[in-house]
């Protein structure tokens, strides 16, 4: 009985969950006057009524269309969501597993202070360290480019703090046999610690980039320029004008999220496995 | 089978980003073959060139008025007394400006020049006296004469061919507007409803007072409320 109840909970979880996807994913559909009819009360802030439906009663293609066809600069958002996170995940992945590793299985003077540093870095929120990054993307000369927004990603501390907690779980018999075979610290990155750690790496990945491509204060401090702006960044300029087209987008730039997760899928559970059991 | 899986959301992934990439030329492509090119003009104030309009008769003699103090006519001559239509329209003009004076039912056209301009407070309109040219005239006739050089100062004057009407004989524009949306910058054309204050030859004098900033697009067909346009570039 109490099994059940639990499932049921669950489901009810699961459904609020998924509410804001379906709503959105049916209203991509419904063309301006059924949307406006639907959600007008909360778009031009009266009181009228807001009604979900479970499907639209008159569906269009009429957003898409506009959208994949008229709505030039869309393009260049979307790929501009693409430049700024593919090169801070690759240069995260490439920058926190040495230093993960290294903090994981060697010992060297100041390490704990430095994990303390890290972790203390780790959970101070954006705007704690927007003025300083800010100064020091200005002096780099980088502001209002794409890699003020890449550099700060690549330097995160976070990815670091996971992937030393999927490096300590390389037993040190396996470290000290290869060490006698000759192995250097590269080599034991390289043909050990990468492959043990694959998992964790490919989740950090994932999770990377689910966080870049949704990143929204980053981008706001340190680009001015609008053609540099990524589409997560016009989300929230909804009107009653455009809402349909910013449904559908919202659907579209859910698409590569979503397939970039169901690739990970596996590596991010044994990643998060990894983060909480040690060997 | 979960590899099969994870096989075709690699496939799903790559064809989506080759879709993406695709579409961005296509949609390049469309966008400059298809969004109209309009021209645009903005608004200014100043002055507005404008025809004033009166109406008369014919006279001869001499003339005085109370309200002119000295510019009285001491010798016997042909002239016109009358008034114009629009008052406002005579506040910028300097007495000597030619006038043209349709005689004869509007068969002849005769110069002449603008001496005298009198406000009439009771019936709040402009006495005018206008010197006849050398010649012979019948003394009451009534004639229609046309200053050409007459101004009104008009706070916001927009240029004639970006000025609509319709059916119910509103004037209306179409402003050039940018919208920042999800779908990025794209220009856009709104129709805005004016009231004319005056008309000029080239440009009218409207109600509503516009940003100099703002761009009035110019009468194009194809041009509806909401339509994205592309501004063309000088």
């Amino acid at each position: 009985m109490s099994r059940k109840l639990i499932h049921f909970g669950m489901a009810i979880l699961v459904l609020i969950i998924l509410a804001p996807i379906y709503i959105t994913f049916v209203h991509s559909f419904m063309g301006m006057r059924e949307i406006m009819l639907d959600i007008g009360g909360i778009l031009g802030g009266g009181d009228q009524m807001v009604s979900l439906p479970l499907l639209p009663s008159y569906p269009t293609l009429r957003n898409y269309k506009e959208l994949l066809l008229y709505a030039e600069s869309f393009y260049r958002m979307f790929w501009n969501s693409f430049l700024q996170s593919v090169p801070t995940v690759l240069g995260q992945v490439l920058v926190a597993a040495p230093a993960a590793f290294v903090m994981a299985k060697y010992n060297f003077r100041g390490k704990r202070i430095l994990f303390w540093i890290y972790l203390a870095v780790m959970l101070m929120p954006f705007q704690v360290l927007m003025v300083s990054e800010y100064l020091i993307l200005k002096n780099l000369s980088v502001i209002n480019t794409h890699l003020a927004i890449i550099l700060p990603g690549i330097f995160g501390t976070y990815p670091v703090f996971i992937l030393m907690k999927v490096f300590l779980n390389i037993p040190d018999d396996v470290m000290e046999a290869a060490r006698l075979d000759g192995a250097n610290t590269t080599t034991l990155l390289w043909k050990i610690g990468v492959p043990i750690g694959k998992g964790g790496i490919v989740s950090v990945a994932v999770l990377d980039f689910l966080e870049c491509i949704n990143s929204i204060e980053a981008p706001l401090v340190f680009i001015r320029d609008k053609s540099l702006l990524p589409l997560s960044l016009f989300f929230p300029a909804i009107s009653s004008e455009n809402v349909g087209e910013v449904f559908a987008a919202s659907i579209i730039i859910m698409i590569p999220a979503v397939l970039v997760f169901f690739l990970g899928d596996e590596y991010l559970e044994t990643g998060l496995q990894a983060f909480q059991v040690k060997s | 089978m979960k590899n099969k899986i994870k096989k075709l959301t690699y496939i799903i992934l790559v064809v989506f980003l080759l879709a993406m990439g695709v579409m961005t030329i296509v949609s390049r492509v469309i966008n400059e073959s298809y969004v109209p090119i309009v021209e645009t003009m903005t608004s200014k104030s100043g002055f507005l060139k404008v025809n004033a309009v009166g109406r008369g008769v014919i006279q001869f003699g001499t003339f005085s008025d109370e309200r002119m103090d000295n510019k009285v006519f001491v010798e016997d001559t042909y002239y016109v007394k009358g008034i114009f239509y629009e008052k406002d329209f005579l506040d910028y003009v300097a007495l000597g400006e030619d006038v043209w004076i349709s005689v004869d039912g509007g068969n002849s056209v005769v110069q002449g020049k603008l001496v005298a301009k009198m406000y009439d407070y009771k019936e709040d309109f402009i006495e005018a006296v206008v010197f006849l040219e050398e010649g012979q005239y019948t003394v009451g006739t009534p004639v229609e004469f046309v200053l050409e050089k007459a101004k009104v100062r008009g706070n916001c004057l927009i240029p004639n061919e970006t000025i609509y009407e319709d059916e119910d004989g509103n004037n209306y524009v179409y402003l050039l507007q940018q919208r920042d949306s999800i779908t990025g910058n794209s220009t856009i054309a709104v129709k805005t409803f004016v009231h004319v204050l005056v008309w000029g030859d080239s440009k009218a004098s409207i109600e509503e007072e516009l940003d100099a900033n703002v761009k009035l697009i110019v009468r194009n067909e194809i041009l509806k409320d909401g339509l994205k346009v592309r501004e063309k570039e000088w």
